[in-house]
């Protein structure tokens, strides 16, 4: 093998690791400065494997030089890591416990149909659904903080800070928790409206049956637009850091729109397709409404007392 | 500059810092007429600072984003390209600056580093 083979292998593993558009431009460039560094330990002659060892040697590791060189790009920084690993730990226990339930409900009631590949495949699609999830939002959120960061430049004020036990504070975990959630749901509903309220229901063999009242279904826009208002709110919060006046007046007219549909809700034909169940979902809805309310009082003392 | 190689690693670590810092504005001081990156660290190093190729040419790209040196492909006499950097305008005036930073510095530590301090 001959000097410049092992040039040219030290070249393509740095520009392996570069960012695309500076590639051919930074192996070009290094290809020079070997062969300059080679020539002049050589003086002309033929170099041995030893003497281009020596200067490859001399250049480093080509990670290392791919990262002087500016590869270091990464999706999720050092500032947000650490929430990051908060929210995925929180995010992967509720997706095992709930998969892991779900598991247990089927085996109990077809044990004979249900083969362990599908649990264990179902249960990791899930966690991987979840983890990619997780990373999608902080890589965004990664972008918009370093957008944000540049913009503040030095403009920042210290008087800008919350006091500690602030109640105006966003704690970032948990909203993005919430984000991820709140997203899932939307989904779930989405599904449902494509299904015509019908659920797939598993007993001896896999079948769907309708188990929400055309009433329901009728409301089932108006919830996915609340929840999306939702999550817009809960970003709105992650990105400013915390409740803003003006964020609290729009969660506050967020409640509001879900306790009327909920009322309405209420108050309409029933929302289960069978009688049997009806009870049952104008609980859940009229939980709904209590917890707006709730949230609606909250929203509203804390805007007064500012 | 002192010989990396005589210092135990952490004194090292701090050592290479230390030079890494200044490597820049000594750059900025040689690019005065149009050198390649091998030229440029023998030139430097016949000045007593001896660069590891690692930190040099990396670095004389970053100035060259930052538009304190511009650069030029040329083929050398064997038919073979190299780049050639140069100051820009801006990186004169970034060699002023630097400069008189580093008077000011320097002396600073001068006074600190004296025995009678």
């Amino acid at each position: 093998m001959n000097a410049q083979d092992w040039i040219d292998r030290y070249v393509t593993e740095v520009g392996r690791m570069l960012p695309a558009q500076d590639r051919a431009d930074v192996e070009k460039e290094i290809r020079s400065l070997l062969q300059d560094a080679l020539e002049a330990e050589t003086a002309g002659v033929a170099a041995s494997d030893e003497q281009v060892f020596a200067v490859l040697h001399q250049f480093g590791p080509p990670r290392e030089i791919a990262m002087r060189y500016g590869a270091s790009q990464w999706l999720i920084g050092p500032l947000l890591y650490p929430t990051f690993i908060t929210v995925l730990r929180v995010v992967v226990g509720i997706v095992l416990a709930v998969s892991l339930f779900g598991a247990l409900l089927s085996i109990s009631q077809s044990p004979a149909t249900l083969s362990v590949v599908d649990l264990v495949g179902g249960i990791l699609n899930g966690l991987m659904q979840a983890v990619a999830w997780v990373v999608v939002i902080f890589a965004l959120m990664e972008r918009l903080n370093l957008r944000e960061l540049q913009r503040a430049g030095g403009s920042w004020d210290p008087r800008s800070l919350p006091a500690a036990g602030n109640v105006d504070r966003v704690s970032t975990a948990e909203t993005i928790v919430t984000v991820i959630f709140t997203t899932a749901f939307i989904v779930i509903l989405g599904a449902l409206l494509d299904s015509q309220g019908r659920l797939a229901v598993h007993g001896s063999e896999w079948t769907s049956m309708a188990i929400f009242s055309p009433a329901f279904m009728r409301y089932v826009p108006w919830m996915m637009a609340l929840l999306a208002a939702d999550v817009v709110l809960a970003v709105a919060t992650l990105i400013r850091g915390r409740w803003t006046p003006a964020l609290r007046v729009l969660a506050l007219l967020v409640n509001l729109a879900g306790i009327v549909v909920a009322a309405l809700m209420l108050a309409g034909p029933s929302l289960a397709a069978w009688e049997l169940l009806a009870p049952a979902f104008d609980i859940v809805v009229a939980i709904v409404l209590v917890v707006n309310v709730a949230e609606a009082v909250q929203q509203g003392w804390r805007l007064m007392k500012r | 500059m002192a010989n990396p190689t005589t210092l135990p690693t952490p004194f090292e670590n701090l050592a290479s810092e230390l030079r890494r810092g200044l490597l820049a504005l000594a750059v900025l001081a040689e690019c005065r007429a149009p050198q390649y990156g091998y030229s440029l660290k023998q030139s430097l190093g016949q000045r007593g600072l001896e660069i590891n190729e690692g930190t040099l040419y990396p670095l004389l790209r970053r100035l060259e984003e930052q538009g304190l040196l511009t650069s030029q492909w040329q083929l050398a006499d064997e038919s073979r390209p190299r780049r050639y950097y140069v100051r820009s305008p801006q990186g004169q005036a970034a060699l002023a600056h630097l400069t008189a930073e580093w008077r000011q510095l320097s002396q600073a530590l001068d006074g600190l580093l004296s025995p009678e301090a």
